[in-house]
């Protein structure tokens, strides 16, 4: 477990509320400022990497393409809750490419691999 | 043990702020340190001078203020989650050239991201309350 690591659970669908993007913007400050983060979209979070997303329609920016910008900041460990996937008829291609699939018992290990877990 | 906590949610809507504090009173009391409380998201109104409650409700407010006195917790409102709601500090109101600021200022203090980072840092745990 790396000294200082973060992990952090985006879990809300993007548009109908803030937290999506808010989410997303804490774990891109974290990593600009050089802690070790990760990232797990589960529950509802899935939805924010769906593919083909038009955000313009109603006024607003695209959540994926703020997905898209993880590498940029050095975030390695992408990663997507496969349960969740399933329970709203997702598969890996549906979202876009650059996420790593997770069963359960790797989401475990994922959560107990880190020093702290902070879930938006 | 050393706690920070994430209030997401805003006072008068949402649980979690009342939550948050009744857990970090709950901590204090049983000897352990609360660093940073950083308010997020709808979170940041607990900030707000203009909280006005009806008379036999809490003042949500004036607890986080008696808490952060009392105990030297930081008691951080992210500025980008702030301004975006019109939660703003004397500066940033001079800044926008605004009339007035309505951040409870010093208990309150409008700063960045980092201090996340930093409370993650320097905590032993980071809680999350409203999600």
């Amino acid at each position: 477990m790396a000294d200082n690591s973060l992990l952090f659970i985006l879990r809300t669908a993007p548009y109908g509320s803030c937290l999506a993007r808010e989410g997303l913007e804490a774990a891109l400050a974290a990593a600009s400022l050089g802690q070790s983060v990760s990232v797990l979209f589960m529950d509802d979070g899935v939805f924010q990497l769906v593919n083909d997303q038009q955000p313009a329609h109603i006024g607003q920016k695209n959540n994926s393409a703020m997905a898209a910008a993880l590498p940029m900041y050095d975030i390695e460990q992408r990663y997507v809750d496969e349960h969740s996937l399933n329970n709203r008829k997702l598969s890996a291609e549906n979202i876009d490419r650059g996420f790593t699939v997770l069963n359960s018992d790797a989401v475990q290990k994922l959560m107990a691999g880190h020093r702290h877990i902070v879930s938006f | 043990m050393k706690f920070s906590l994430i209030v997401l949610g805003a006072p008068g809507s949402h649980q979690a702020a009342s939550s948050a504090l009744r857990f970090a009173n709950a901590a204090l009391e049983s000897g352990h340190q609360i660093y940073r409380v950083f308010f997020y998201n709808d979170g940041v109104h607990n900030g707000s001078q203009l909280l006005t409650p009806p008379q036999g409700e809490d003042n949500i407010r004036e607890a986080w203020k008696s808490l952060g006195e009392k105990h030297g917790t930081r008691m951080t409102v992210c500025i980008a989650s702030a301004l975006r709601r019109g939660i703003v500090d004397s500066e940033e109101a001079e800044r926008y050239d605004y009339n007035s600021g309505n951040l409870d200022e010093p208990n309150f203090k409008l700063q960045g991201l980092g201090e996340l980072a930093d409370a993650a840092l320097q905590s032993d745990r980071l809680i999350t309350f409203g999600r």
